[in-house]
């Protein structure tokens, strides 16, 4: 089986567009939530957000969106984007420049896949059947379908860099771009592919956000402390957009180009609750599961593990269950890892959400930080005896999980550790 | 068919490069084929594939996709904006007649002056 390591990471969220802005507000716990008025003139509670600073790309219309000057993107491939796929976009020519890959271009290539997650566009969905409506079925954007179904990730960014040895789109809800990673390593774990390009991407607009206020599931606290995760007080969570992107490689191919591991990707498991649609089981019976399982695969013993990115998302149901999951497994085991939740920080990326926390865990990992969980203040019952940093700290990591659940009771967890 | 006026052409070209507004713009104040055939091109070039993008051979016989560079997909998008701008529905069967930018153009000169005598 082939080791699998990670040589490059990008990610574009509330947080920032480079890796420096991230691991600063990391360190320093500052939110990217902003209070924000998604539909002006609209009825609904809910303020806060995560918007991808840097960018502008509130009209469907391609031809007026902006991006931050450092990204050279092809213009012309917008017209079958949605606002997401930019953002994804930005984030993996990031992760490939770090990883030594500047030109981007995989053509050459048979050994190098594209793994993807997202939601689709709900907000172009809506716009285009709005002109099938209107025009009684006579006219329509020609690219509505592929800027807007959940696979526009993934058709759009394997053309982009040419990918040709696989391009797959994950659909598992929160839990998504953490199932593409797993997979991902999978492939190049049993010699499938070379180097697989992994990218999550969503979106904040009225339509991807306000239906989950429907499910009574946001906070609706409206500034940058609405989400607060393991906090007795939290009320929901918040939701928040961007990209994320890893490159995974074989360790012989990081070798061969003369790369530098960032990462060494040492195992995942993933479960499934098997309970419920939208709850999670309400003991995290299902999440402890796939905890377990990623330890066995590393083969690393609970007290091995200095810190966890926890799913956490602020919801009263969720982290609780993620409480006691983790309980039983560390503290019960005399393990006490630096637990944080970072959505406290970034929102919840939803189909973005597992591989911008593999970034972040992984930028911890390589420059040593230790992050805390911004606006814990009176931690939840459940979490007695986990270790809740309340701030960040200066500390050599060997070996990180990052969780993540979704929908329909999917549990991920993935294992990096310094090479 | 619908003549746009300005207003409406600024939205609909709105993120367009100004030279495409601003021939747009002398259409809406004088439309006449004249005044389409520098506006089409526009369009026209704004949908060209950066990986194919070069200077067109504007002659009326020059195909759209070999001699211009546009791919099957910005054909379509040209229509579609072209048929949101002029308030026209361009059928598949029409569409397949035209090839040619000459043709396109006639096309659209053909609705532009039935629009004008009504």
């Amino acid at each position: 089986m082939n080791e699998v390591v990670v040589t490059g990471v990008g990610a574009a969220c509330s947080l920032g567009h480079s890796r420096e802005s991230l691991l600063s507000a990391l360190a320093g716990l500052r939110s990217g939530i902003v209070s924000h008025d998604l539909l002006p003139g609209g009825k609904s509670p809910v303020r806060a957000v995560g918007l991808v600073p840097g960018f502008t790309t509130e009209d469907e219309r391609w031809a007026l969106w902006r991006w931050p000057g450092r990204f050279p993107v092809k213009r012309d491939a917008l017209r079958s984007f949605a606002p997401h796929v930019l953002y994804g976009l930005c984030a993996a020519l990031d992760a490939l420049e770090q990883a030594g890959l500047p030109d981007h271009d995989f053509s050459a290539s048979e050994g190098a896949g594209l793994f993807a997650a997202s939601a689709g566009s709900t907000r172009l969905l809506h716009r285009g059947l709005r002109v099938m409506d209107e025009t009684g079925g006579a006219r329509g954007n020609p690219f509505g379908v592929v800027s807007a179904v959940a696979g526009t990730l993934n058709f759009n960014l394997g053309a982009y860099f040419h990918l040709r040895g696989a391009n797959v789109g994950f659909v598992s809800a929160c839990a998504s771009s953490a199932h593409a990673l797993g997979y991902a390593s999978d492939e190049i774990r049993l010699g499938r592919l070379d180097q697989a390009l992994v990218v999550g991407g969503e979106e904040v607009t009225a339509e991807s956000v306000l239906p989950f206020a429907a499910m009574r599931a946001l906070s609706l606290r409206p500034g940058p402390d609405a989400c607060r995760p393991f906090d007795q007080s939290r009320d929901g969570f918040v939701c928040g957009g961007g990209g994320a992107a890893l490159l995974l490689e074989s360790a012989q191919s990081a070798k061969a180009r003369g790369a530098v591991p960032l990462a060494r990707f040492d195992g995942w498991a993933h479960t499934a609750d098997g309970f419920h649609a939208i709850a999670p089981h309400p003991e995290g019976e299902g999440l402890e599961r796939a905890i377990r399982k990623t330890l066995q695969a590393a083969g690393w013993a609970p007290a091995r593990v200095d810190h966890i990115n926890a799913h956490a998302t602020g919801t009263p149901v969720g982290d609780k269950a993620e409480a006691l999951a983790l309980g039983r497994i560390f503290t019960a085991a005399g393990a006490h890892p630096a637990i944080a939740g970072t959505k406290a920080l970034t929102g919840h990326g939803l189909s973005l959400a597992g591989a911008l926390e593999a970034v972040l865990a992984i930028l911890c990992l390589t420059e040593g930080l230790e992050p805390g969980t911004a606006f814990l203040e009176k931690p939840d019952e459940a979490c007695a005896g986990l270790n809740l940093p309340r701030v960040s700290s200066p500390r050599p990591l060997r070996r990180v999980l990052s969780n993540s659940c979704g929908f329909g009771g999917s549990n991920v967890c993935l294992a990096f550790s310094r090479p | 068919m619908k003549i746009p006026d300005a207003d409406f052409i600024s939205q609909k070209l709105a993120g367009y490069p100004e030279s495409a507004l601003s021939s747009g713009l002398v259409f809406a104040n004088d439309p006449k084929p004249g005044t389409l055939d520098p506006f089409l091109r526009e369009i026209i070039v704004f949908h060209l594939p950066s990986s194919t993008r070069r200077a067109p051979d504007w002659l009326p016989e020059a195909l759209l996709k070999t001699d211009v560079g546009l791919d099957s997909m910005g054909i379509a998008e040209c229509v579609f904006l072209l048929e949101e701008l002029f308030d026209v529905s361009i059928s598949n069967e029409q569409l397949l007649q035209l090839e040619k930018y000459g043709e396109l153009l006639a096309y659209l000169s053909s609705l532009l002056t039935e629009a004008a005598a009504t």
